[in-house]
């Protein structure tokens, strides 16, 4: 649905250039939710608005819905950008419009007829649940609502695509997750795809398919969440991933552990159903180590339970390798993390 | 009051309530043109300006320069400079319409910076959304721009009429009349202190008045 290819955006200023996308690509499929992480500064917010062309590219190309966006006309781009929704982290509604005003100004601006209109609107603040607000003025609502009205409004033109830039980003937590699930609903509703940009690694737990961690302007690690959130391979991202678990013993207690013998610290993860099996009591029976639980761990991305377990593994080096591959066995993903 | 004052003002009263009144007209006419003339320029000015949508710095520039030439204008030199124009344009260079020329000439620059200061207040990231949804610059004018900025428009409408009527006094020197003209005439000029008093009066009413009626249109179209 969208396609990003060696999208590269360089701002010129007097302080000498600088670098805000090198050469980026990626692909979104049709009625995926997918997320772009990255710092403050890393480029995502120029990545997002090259999409609908508020920031143009300097090369590389934008296909949204096979439409090459790079080389549409005034009228054309116009025309496109109607298709495609955009929300954003202050919402920018028309302070000197009703709720209902802000959500048919897009019709207007396609020219859809009045009664039309009326119609779509209500439709659409029963969808965001604002129904009995269509006659406020935005700064009577709360931030919430204010994006809910945000949403209904990027939805009036029945768009393709919608872009998210940092939606939740001025919303409290337990906001954040009614919009998230607003934005969850609306995708399996409508089939709509969704491409965000957040600094939230919650976000991305909480809805996306597939995500890109972005940095300094490049992608620097790209898949399906799940995989990205199991198996972080850049530290960016694994810095990223422990916003929200925990997968690291902090150092001074490394330090302490197995200061008086041998053995191991080790990481344990599983993903989904795994072993029926009781592994660590097998452990503890069937190799001459002896197991302490250091720290564990279960969450849920989407809908797949994902766990983590930390163990300190005491006994001979022999013993503990044994274990080790015995656990592997069981498809257990393992990590050591320290060895003495 | 003595009786003496009050014969004096009944018998000047219809030079006075004349007097009124076409101080009234030359601020309404010439603030209604100027608006005609400073609205636009003044959404030009900032739709033009670095970074908006339809950067033309070259003809920003240009703008601004004419527009702060005829502010830094005195406005009795631009009443008597503008003598060949006003004669092209109303076909005379004396009364109260004739007048009406050099105030509009000297209040749509005035008008068009106050619009441009409203319309610089209105949140960028508004005009970004519209943008996005598709939106012409004609639509992103008059849907957006206009409407956002309108109660910091009228408030500057407000200021520029009260200058106005200030202006106004000077009419007298091209056969304007006006209240100005009759404090001065009989006030200054007769030393006569019931007008002067009185005409001082109204015009410090007629200012709270339009002062009041701006202040609440404003906050009638003020949601925020």
């Amino acid at each position: 649905m969208i396609e990003i290819k060696d999208l590269t955006k360089i701002y010129h200023s007097s302080a000498g250039d600088v670098k805000a996308l090198d050469s980026v690509s990626l692909r979104v499929r049709k009625g995926e939710i997918y997320g772009i992480i990255g710092f403050s500064g890393a480029g995502k917010s120029t990545l997002i608005r090259c999409v609908n062309m508020l920031e143009k590219p300097t090369s590389g190309s934008i296909k949204v819905n096979g439409q090459e966006m790079t080389k549409l006309s005034e009228a054309g781009l116009r025309a496109s950008r109607q298709k495609i929704g955009m929300i954003f982290q202050h919402f920018n509604l028309l302070s000197s419009r009703t709720v209902h005003e802000n959500v048919s100004f897009p019709l207007e601006i396609s020219g859809v007829d009045k009664e039309t209109s009326q119609e779509k609107v209500t439709k659409l603040l029963e969808l965001v649940g604002l129904t009995d607000k269509a006659n406020a003025y935005p700064s009577q609502l709360s931030g919430g609502q204010k994006q809910r009205v945000g949403i209904a409004r990027a939805l009036a033109n029945d768009p393709i695509v919608l872009l998210c830039d940092e939606a939740t980003s001025a919303l409290d937590p337990a906001t954040t997750s009614s919009i998230l699930e607003l934005l969850k609903d609306i995708n399996r509703k409508l089939d709509l795809t969704i491409l965000m940009i957040t600094h939230e690694m919650k976000v991305i737990s909480e809805i996306c398919d597939s995500v890109a961690v972005i940095e300094k302007g490049k992608i620097i690690e790209a898949g399906l969440v799940i995989d990205v959130f199991t198996q972080p391979q850049h530290p960016t991202t694994r810095r990223f991933v422990q916003t929200i678990i925990n997968t690291d013993v902090p150092d001074k207690v490394k330090e302490r552990l197995l200061e008086k013998g041998e053995g191991q610290i080790i990481r344990v993860s599983f993903i989904g159903d795994t072993t029926d099996e009781p592994v660590i009591s097998t452990l503890v029976k069937q190799f001459d180590v002896d197991v302490n639980i250091l720290y564990g761990n279960i969450d849920q991305i989407q809908d797949t339970a994902f766990g983590m377990l930390i163990i300190e593994c005491m006994g001979s080096h022999i013993s503990c390798q044994k274990a080790v591959t015995y656990l592997q066995k069981q498809g257990l993903r393992i990590e050591v993390l320290k060895d003495v | 009051m003595s009786n003496e004052v009050l014969s004096h003002l009944s018998n000047l009263s219809p030079e006075i309530i004349k007097a009124t009144w076409d101080t009234l007209y030359m601020t309404i006419v010439s603030v209604v043109f100027a608006s005609v003339l400073g609205i636009p320029l003044g959404v030009i000015l900032v739709i033009t300006d670095k970074g908006h949508i339809k950067e033309n710095l070259t003809l920003n520039r240009v703008l601004g320069s004419i527009v702060n030439i005829f502010r830094s204008y005195p406005f009795i030199i631009l009443l008597l400079a503008l003598g060949p124009f006003t004669k092209f344009v109303v076909g005379t260079t004396i009364g109260t319409t004739a007048a009406i020329v050099p105030l509009t000439v000297a209040a749509a620059p005035f008008v068009a910076r106050m619009v441009e200061t409203s319309l610089k207040e209105v949140n960028w990231g508004v005009v970004e959304a519209s943008l996005a949804m598709g939106a012409s610059t004609w639509q992103i004018i008059r849907k957006v721009l206009l409407p956002e900025a309108l109660p910091g428009i009228i408030l500057g409408t407000t200021i520029t009429a009260i200058a106005v009527v200030g202006y106004s006094a000077m009419a007298g020197v091209v056969g304007g009349g006006g209240l100005g003209d009759l404090a001065i005439r009989y006030g200054y000029m007769r030393f006569d202190s019931v007008v002067m008093v009185t005409t001082v009066v109204i015009l410090v009413i007629m200012v709270q008045i339009m002062q009041t009626l701006g202040n609440i249109l404003a906050e009638k179209f003020n949601k925020n």
